[in-house]
């Protein structure tokens, strides 16, 4: 086994750090170019309603519960979409998944100190 | 670095690489914030981690001297993993569109 990649500075490799990141970015492009808008347009639209669902459903699967649930998603569509076009922007994208990560981040904090305390 | 972090979950081969992806970005938050409160960055983490964790993205995040100096003291001042978050969107901003524009 290697140790943890991205301790040290690389010039080629990205760290997984940088994986990680780009993963999150790559996934908003599929989802976001797909649809009704013609090829000449250059400003990406979004992620549709349909799209998101989508994503929901392939992508977060382990992490979210009842992703099929077509009104809930709709709800959270609403919730996310700041400025009311029906599109999910990359900004609104990136608070949903640190909505979703944030409380990952509190419950594994909540499982070291435990660890530490069963020690 | 001695950091085993990233390794922590068993379960991680039925992930997707989206959620391994979110993950990642938490099992780094975690990894640097050490000192203090846990659940919070020092000014002087943050740059730790993007210094060490994002050679190549920390462009995009270029404001991040500014945005540090905003919150305080570089020892004391938390960050909590909402900032931190943001401050991964603007690294993901930047490696969205070479040269970012404003």
């Amino acid at each position: 086994m290697h140790g943890a990649k991205g301790g040290e500075v690389m010039t080629s490799d990205p760290s997984e750090l940088e994986w990680a990141i780009q993963t999150l970015v790559k996934n908003y492009d599929k989802y976001s170019s797909r649809g009704g808008c013609c090829c000449c347009c250059k400003k990406q639209r979004g992620i549709s309603k349909g799209g998101f669902r989508k994503m929901l459903t392939h992508e977060l699967n382990h992490m979210l519960t009842d992703t099929k649930n077509k009104q809930a998603a709709n709800k959270l569509i609403c919730d996310l979409d700041e400025n009311h076009d029906g599109q999910i922007s990359f900004d609104e994208y990136w608070i949903l998944i640190g909505g979703i990560a944030s409380p990952i981040s509190c419950l594994i904090r909540q499982q070291e100190e435990n660890v530490k305390f069963t020690k | 670095m001695g950091c085993k972090c990233c390794k922590k979950h068993q379960n991680s081969e039925e992930l997707t690489d989206v959620e391994r992806a979110i993950e990642i970005v938490i099992n780094n938050f975690h990894c640097y914030a050490v000192k203090g409160r846990k659940q919070c960055l020092t000014p002087n983490e943050l740059k730790d981690l993007v210094g060490q964790r994002l050679p190549h993205l920390a462009k995009g995040v270029g404001t991040l001297d500014e945005k540090i100096e905003c919150i305080g003291d570089a020892d004391e001042a938390k960050l909590q993993f909402g900032e931190y978050w943001d401050i991964m969107g603007d690294a993901a901003k930047g490696c969205r569109v070479p040269g970012k524009k404003k």
